[in-house]
């Protein structure tokens, strides 16, 4: 459930640790879909920088995930994936967990960088 | 000659297939459908067989100390803890290569198991409640004697009051003409 002002975490190595959500299509956002935010803090020295605006994919909510099977899945922070408009990460490693929804709306990019996939 | 479309993805493919998990908190089965499964930063992935215990879990109660989980009777003694019949149980990662006779076999091996273990189960229970059941013998005797006055009548206990004394009496006049 990412709302606008939602702090997400940045768990791929694009150089963005925390990142504010500006923009989402419907009421909220949830695994999967992909954002505009704002960079809020961010590496030195990297790709982006903090007040870019950028794309991201949320790859983690705290509110559940209903699946078609019934089971529920939730994490223990908010976070996400910066793409580019494409739809294609803008880092090379993603470091936290992705769910099975990504390759569903053809994020397979981000799939195949996961490290764990649940 | 037709050409194949691939079918297009569902989810449904990469779902990993049914298995019945078993609850982080209470240790019951999992149903598919059922409860939530929690995932902590650090990739441990917590299975909850209803909100009961994941509501127990976020206020950090300690499984092995509230009274209703499988972890605290195991713990306490309560259940049976170790028994060959729990080696039937374990994990095995190793897929099986379908086989009709197996799964026969195996079937038929889960009834035997589960009726083994709830003998010894029941075993287990006996030999608990038997130390206790002198115990509640000695008990019901006592509340027998001092709370008789609850049942019976306080005339009917005065009358054997009185009967009680005059037999005593008695007895003791007895045993002084004997002694004479």
């Amino acid at each position: 459930m990412i709302i606008d002002g939602t702090r997400l975490v940045v768990s791929d190595n694009s150089g963005a640790k925390e990142v504010e959500c500006i923009k989402h299509k419907g009421r909220y956002a949830a695994i999967g879909d992909i954002i505009t935010c704002a960079i809020k803090k961010g590496v030195r020295n990297s790709k982006v920088s903090p007040g870019q605006v950028v794309k991201a994919v949320v790859v983690e909510t705290k509110k559940e995930l209903r699946r078609p099977d019934g089971s529920t899945i939730k994490f223990d922070r908010n976070a996400c994936v910066l793409v580019n408009p494409k739809g294609i990460p803008i880092g090379t490693r993603v470091l936290g967990f992705v769910t099975h929804e990504l390759r569903a709306k053809q994020m397979l990019k981000i799939v195949s960088l996961a490290a764990r996939i649940f | 000659m037709a050409i194949r479309r691939p079918r297009r993805y569902h989810i449904y493919d990469s779902l990993p297939k049914l298995r019945l998990e078993k609850c982080w908190f209470c240790s019951s089965t999992c149903y598919p459908g059922h409860g939530v499964t929690f995932v902590r930063n650090d990739a441990t992935v917590f299975r909850f067989c209803r909100s009961k215990c994941h509501k127990n879990f976020k206020m950090k109660r300690n499984p092995r100390k509230v009274k209703w989980t499988k972890a605290y009777r195991k713990l306490a003694g309560k259940d049976l803890a170790e028994d060959a019949t729990f080696e039937m149980e374990r994990k095995r990662n190793r897929p099986e290569k379908y086989d009709r006779e197996l799964v026969h076999k195996a079937v038929g091996a889960l009834k035997k198991v589960t009726a083994i273990r709830a003998t010894r189960e029941a075993r287990l229970h006996t030999l608990r409640k038997s130390a206790a059941r002198d115990a509640e013998k000695a008990a019901d005797l006592r509340e027998l004697e001092q709370s008789i006055h609850l049942i019976k009548a306080p005339g009917v206990l005065a009358r054997e009051e009185e009967e009680r004394l005059r037999e005593s009496v008695e007895e003791l006049q007895q045993t002084e003409a004997m002694q004479e």
